[in-house]
């Protein structure tokens, strides 16, 4: 055997298997007995004892093979069959133990659905979704639905057994919170729509027949606290519920329900509910209360504003009645002190329990600007009671105390539609502080000053400033006079001089009267140096505005010092040479008018324990007939005596007008300087828009009457600083 | 004749009526001893101790009768004594009496120990330092910042500026907020503190930090300025504007100090107005400050007179005129340092203008000329003239030999030189064309 080249490869070659497999026409049906017997054997808690390769095979076999439909069908109906029969068995169950049958058998059906799931997994992907069916486990859930839940004995019994226990919670039962979770997630996993249709709609409609029917109970029955605790209570027992074992998505929905019935439906008969609505919680500071009722009706549709409507009623109410009322005007200090009070409490309610809420404050604001603006005394009385803080309120107090009350007066300050008045009032008592030396703190004194300006501006504030201005420079000024003129002077009185600039002091023409010639010497020599430092200015004396110290010596030898005014001064003065006096004599020796004489002889003579003058006839009145002697029998406990001057009880009306007409006057030209600065800068306008336009520029300091305006522009016409429109009457030209 | 005991009670009420004091024996135990000050001190002093015993807790009497101690006490020339009575005064300060009260009484006293400063320094030394501890203690910052201040100026008018710059710092720190920015609500207080800062670092001569001090004073807006301690601000102003050579906004700064001078009835206004003619002669304005009507009335006071005078003769450029007025009031206006420094710049100024309007007319003119003119000496004449040139205020130049200026373009000469050559670069061409042709 040798001999031949290399041997020959041999190639193997493998055939595919050519044998067809023809199925056995039964094949379908028994591999779905087995299938059927399966589902059947997990429905009875027999699985352990399946194959699961082997069945999920025969399934994937199946639809292989184009019986796809077979198997899903024979599925649907399986299922079916052991649906109803489980209906039966949850139907059997007796009274408490229904729901825990229900939910067993849930549970059990949702297990067995996963494992059929499992098993049916390849149909699922492929049969399914070519034929449009339903994937198996969604099919298990609506067969669930449709047989269990919708089963006409179980549906019915589900839901009432659902809300008698939620009732018996209410009621104060314990239940069993776990179960009825269960229960509200099945119906929640077999669709949204289920758990509304099937439980959450009846489930409102139950709750809101339950609350409107409680509410009426406690209505009746509870004050308007204890009805709110109960809603409160009521509402967040609800969105523990909710919490607990509904749906989340219930909540919005459940406490809108017992918004509407325990609050919306009672919300004006709770705030008007005698001796403990809202008027009431408001009045005994009830905050809790308050507080409660702010959070409950916030909740609700018109809520907030029905009870800002009824405090801003009550407020103007109040707040009418504390500026309206005839005892109260007595004492402006008291009044105003009541205003800042109220206005605290309600800060404080606004604070505590309203959550600073912006539209109840602004409520309050609009309130208060209401009624304080309802008196025309209010500015006069307000700066009353600035100059009794800075008089003697103040006394003792730190800056920071200092600081928080001016702020408290601003508050009201800004309330004012008058603050022209208000300035004019402030003027004058500021006036008689700084001269008189009364005041507590000049730091505080600024201090109000530079709170005006912020508020008002410079315009407003800078001859307030001026007077400040004033006392400083006249200090300086004495100083230096005595200074200078110290030999000349000797041992004569004492002089103290503030000088006061014209325009920024309230002061009003004051005839000379003749000044003992003691008090004339001095007064020459002072004016004199002032006219020899300040050339060019004019000194007038304001005699009626000063005070005087008097030594003075009675019948007994009895030495006391009178602190007097300037008038008075002038009168005692007399005496020192004669004993009695006629009133004309007085009259015509001291040349003082004879409104101020009468009064001020009143005090020296007619005011028991201050009467260093004898009147005859005795009387209350001063007349021209009465006859004055010096009063040796004059006593005192006090060495030094302050005699005042009487309140012109008789002038305090005519005075309060004469005031209002000076802010009526110095308003004018206001009125007239914004019309011709409106009509310099539009040339041309017509009435209604510069009647509009005056009013929004001047209603910082007043507000300004319609017709003043028109009278105004009539001047001005007359003036020739406007002329009418030759067409139309009602238009306005400026004319340069 | 009827007796009191028939007077009726008509029910008057009084204006402004006290409550009626409740302590009698305790007011008329006051005034008694305050009547004897005069006439009996021993007797007074055991009167107002007795009245400070009287009060059965620390009261307005009591305060009252402390003050009048510490007075008597002074002018006794009993200082220990008079230090008792005073640290027991300040204890009262806290709440017995008023804000403002207790702040007279003090600045009072402290004017009045004050006054008499030179003669015993140890004693105004121990004096503040008593006070300031109290107030502090008392938490009366107000007080304890105003007698600060008043302590600051004492050292400022005795010239001790390291003790002064220690109680402002001080005092700023008083006016800060704790994040060490000024607060706007003391704008009265800080300016009064800008102010005896600003007076100080003028003194020292300080310009940076004046500067800086002068722009913040400004810029306060929530104060009410007394008019002396603005008066004080704007007149540092212009003086350190005037040191700046910024002669328009020492103008500005003066006139407003003029006008819170006057409305504080300070003397300085004279000096002021003073201080404004020459800003105003200074920057070469043609306004007459007298016009406006502020100033109008002091048109006529000798001291504004004689600067009134002088801005005649300045805006008349009236030489002669300006230094008879110079040596007729020298008091007047050379006697403050402040003038005398710019003086010399006014005399520039009016040589100058004198100058130009001299060689006006003239293309050549002789020095001497000048020089008897100007009533100047040659050498500073060629001096000036000098710098005018430089400035280009003159085109010119100067023939020192023979004592010329020559006014007209230098460059004449050259333009000369120029036309020479090229004549000669002319003439060298025909020369070179001629040549040629010949050659």
């Amino acid at each position: 055997m040798s001999g031949g080249g290399p041997p020959k490869k041999r190639n193997f070659k493998i055939e595919l298997f050519k044998h067809r497999v023809e199925l056995d026409p039964k094949y379908a049906e028994r591999t779905w007995k087995v299938l059927e017997h399966a589902i059947h054997e997990i429905y009875n808690h027999n699985a352990s004892g399946l194959s699961f390769e082997e069945l999920y095979r025969s399934a994937y076999n199946m639809v292989l093979h184009k019986y796809g439909e077979k198997l899903y069908d024979g599925l649907e109906r399986t299922m079916t069959w052991r649906l109803k029969e489980i209906s039966k068995s949850i139907e059997a169950a007796q009274g408490g133990l229904f729901l825990e049958e229900l939910n067993a058998k849930w549970m059990d059906h949702n297990k067995a659905l996963q494992m059929i799931r499992d098993i049916l997994m390849y149909m699922d992907r492929t049969y399914v979704p070519q034929s449009r069916r339903t994937p198996v486990h969604e099919l298990g859930l609506n067969l669930w639905r449709d047989h269990i839940i919708h089963s006409p004995m179980i549906h019915s019994r589900l839901l009432d057994t659902l809300l008698d226990l939620i009732h018996r919670e209410r009621m104060g039962e314990m239940i069993n919170r776990g179960l009825m979770r269960s229960i509200t997630k099945m119906l929640m996993d077999l669709g949204a729509a289920v758990y509304q249709d099937d439980f959450e709609k009846p489930f409102l409609d139950v709750t809101a027949s339950f609350y409107s029917g409680e509410s009426q109970e406690f209505i009746e029955c509870c004050d308007c606290g204890n009805y709110l605790k109960k809603s409160e209570r009521r509402l967040n027992e609800e969105m523990e519920r909710v919490s607990h074992y509904l749906d989340s998505g219930t909540e919005a929905k459940i406490t809108s329900v017992v918004e509407k019935e325990m609050i919306a439906n009672h919300m004006h008969r709770l705030v008007h509910m005698e001796n403990s609505g809202l008027v009431n919680m408001l009045v005994d500071d009830k905050y809790d209360d308050l507080a409660r009722m702010y959070n409950l009706f916030r909740r609700v549709f018109d809520g907030l504003s029905t009870i800002r409507d009824v405090m801003t009623s009550y407020l103007r109410e109040t707040g009418k009645q504390l500026v309206t009322d005839p005892e109260r005007l007595k004492d402006p200090v008291e009044f105003v002190q009541r205003l800042l009070n109220e206005k605290d409490k309600h800060d404080k309610i606004i604070n505590v329990a309203f959550g600073n809420d912006k539209t109840f404050q602004n409520a309050l604001n609009s309130s208060f600007e209401y009624f304080i603006n309802l008196n025309n005394r209010s500015p006069e009385f307000i700066s009353l009671y600035v100059d009794d803080k800075l008089r003697k309120g103040l006394k003792g107090a730190t800056e920071e105390d200092v600081e928080v009350i001016l702020d408290k007066v601003m508050m009201l300050f800004r309330y004012l539609q008058e603050k022209d008045v208000f300035e004019k009032y402030y003027k004058q008592h500021l006036a008689k502080r700084l001269l008189s030396g009364k005041t507590v703190s000049d730091d505080a004194e600024r201090s109000m000053i530079v709170k005006l300006k912020t508020e008002c501006g410079y315009q407003f504030t800078s001859k307030l400033e001026g007077m400040f201005t004033d006392m400083k420079t006249s200090q300086d000024t004495m100083i230096d006079f005595y200074a200078k003129k110290s030999e000349e002077l000797g041992d004569g009185p004492t002089l103290d001089v503030h000088i006061l600039t014209t325009g920024s002091w309230p002061t009003q023409p004051c005839p000379p009267c003749n000044l003992p010639t003691e008090i004339l010497a001095i007064c020459d020599k002072f004016r004199t140096y002032y006219l020899g430092t300040h050339s060019g200015r004019r000194l007038t004396w304001q005699t009626n505005m000063g005070t005087a110290d008097i030594k003075a010596t009675f019948g007994k030898g009895q030495k006391h010092e009178l602190n007097v005014s300037t008038y008075q001064m002038c009168v005692l003065m007399l005496f020192n040479s004669t004993d009695g006096l006629t009133y004309k004599d007085i009259e015509q020796d001291t040349a003082i008018p004879a409104s101020d004489l009468k009064r001020c002889l009143q005090s020296l003579a007619c005011v028991k324990g201050k009467n260093v003058l004898r009147k005859e006839p005795m009387s209350k009145d001063i007349s021209e007939d009465d006859t004055f002697y010096f009063n040796d029998k004059f006593t005192s406990k006090l060495v030094k005596v302050k005699i005042g001057t009487v309140v012109a009880q008789k002038e305090s009306e005519p005075e309060k007008q004469e005031t209002r007409q000076r802010v009526e006057e110095d308003r004018k030209p206001q009125i007239e300087a914004a019309i011709v600065r409106i009509m310099k800068s539009r040339r041309v306008l017509d009435h209604n828009s510069i009647v509009a336009e005056v009013t929004k520029q001047l209603q910082a300091r007043f507000m300004p009457n319609p017709v003043v305006i028109k009278k105004r522009i009539e001047s001005l016409i007359e003036r020739e600083f406007l002329e009418r429109d030759k067409a139309d009457r009602k238009l306005y030209r400026y004319l340069a | 004749m009827g007796s009191d005991a028939d007077m009726e009670d008509y029910g008057f009420e009084y204006s402004d009526d006290e409550p009626e004091e409740q302590d009698v024996d305790i007011e008329n135990q006051y005034y008694n001893s305050k009547g004897m000050v005069e006439t009996d001190p021993e007797g007074a002093l055991a009167g107002f101790d007795q009245v400070v015993r009287m009060e059965p807790e620390k009261a307005e009497w009591g305060f009252k009768a402390l003050k009048q101690t510490v007075k008597l006490y002074y002018k006794l020339g009993k200082y220990k004594e008079m230090m008792d009575a005073y640290r027991e005064m300040l204890t009262y300060i806290k709440s017995a009496v008023t804000r403002n009260y207790s702040e007279k009484c003090i600045n009072n006293i402290m004017d009045f120990v004050s006054g008499s400063a030179s003669q015993n320094f140890s004693l105004l030394q121990e004096f503040y330092q008593t006070t300031l501890k109290a107030l502090e203690e008392a938490k009366n910052e107000r007080l304890w910042f105003k007698t600060n201040l008043k302590l600051c100026k004492i050292w400022f008018d005795m010239g001790e500026y390291g003790r002064m710059s220690k109680i402002l710092k001080e005092l700023h720190k008083s006016c800060q907020r704790e994040d060490g920015s000024d607060d706007q609500k003391k704008g009265t207080q800080l300016l009064e503190v800008y102010a005896i800062e600003i007076q100080m670092y003028t003194e020292t001569k300080n310009n940076k930090k004046l500067k800086e001090l002068y722009t913040k004073a400004l810029s306060i807006k929530s104060a009410i300025p007394h008019p002396r301690i603005m008066g004080i601000i704007r007149e540092c102003g212009g003086k350190m504007h005037m040191a700046e050579r910024q002669w328009a906004d020492a103008a500005t700064d003066f006139f407003e100090a003029f006008k819170n001078y006057d409305e504080a009835g300070n003397p300085r206004r004279i000096q002021c107005l003073k201080y404004l003619v020459l800003a105003n002669m200074l920057m070469e304005s043609e306004v007459n400050p007298f016009d406006g009507q502020e100033a109008k009335p002091y048109k006529n006071d000798p001291e504004i007179l004689a600067m009134t005078n002088l801005i005649a003769a300045y805006q008349k450029n009236d030489i002669m005129e300006f230094e008879k007025i110079l040596k007729s009031n020298r008091r007047t206006i050379m006697d403050d340092p402040f003038i005398r420094n710019y003086i010399e710049d006014l005399l520039k100024n009016i040589r100058t203008q004198v100058l130009l309007k001299l060689i006006k007319p003239y293309t050549r003119i002789r020095i001497p000329f000048i020089s008897q003119e100007l009533n100047f000496p040659e050498k500073d004449v060629e001096q000036l003239l000098v710098s005018l040139i430089l400035d280009n205020r003159i085109q010119g130049h100067i023939d020192q030999v023979n004592k010329l200026l020559e006014r007209g373009d230098r460059s004449k000469g050259m333009r000369k030189y120029q036309a020479i050559d090229k004549w000669n670069t002319q003439l060298k061409n025909i020369y070179q064309t001629v040549s040629n042709r010949v050659g």
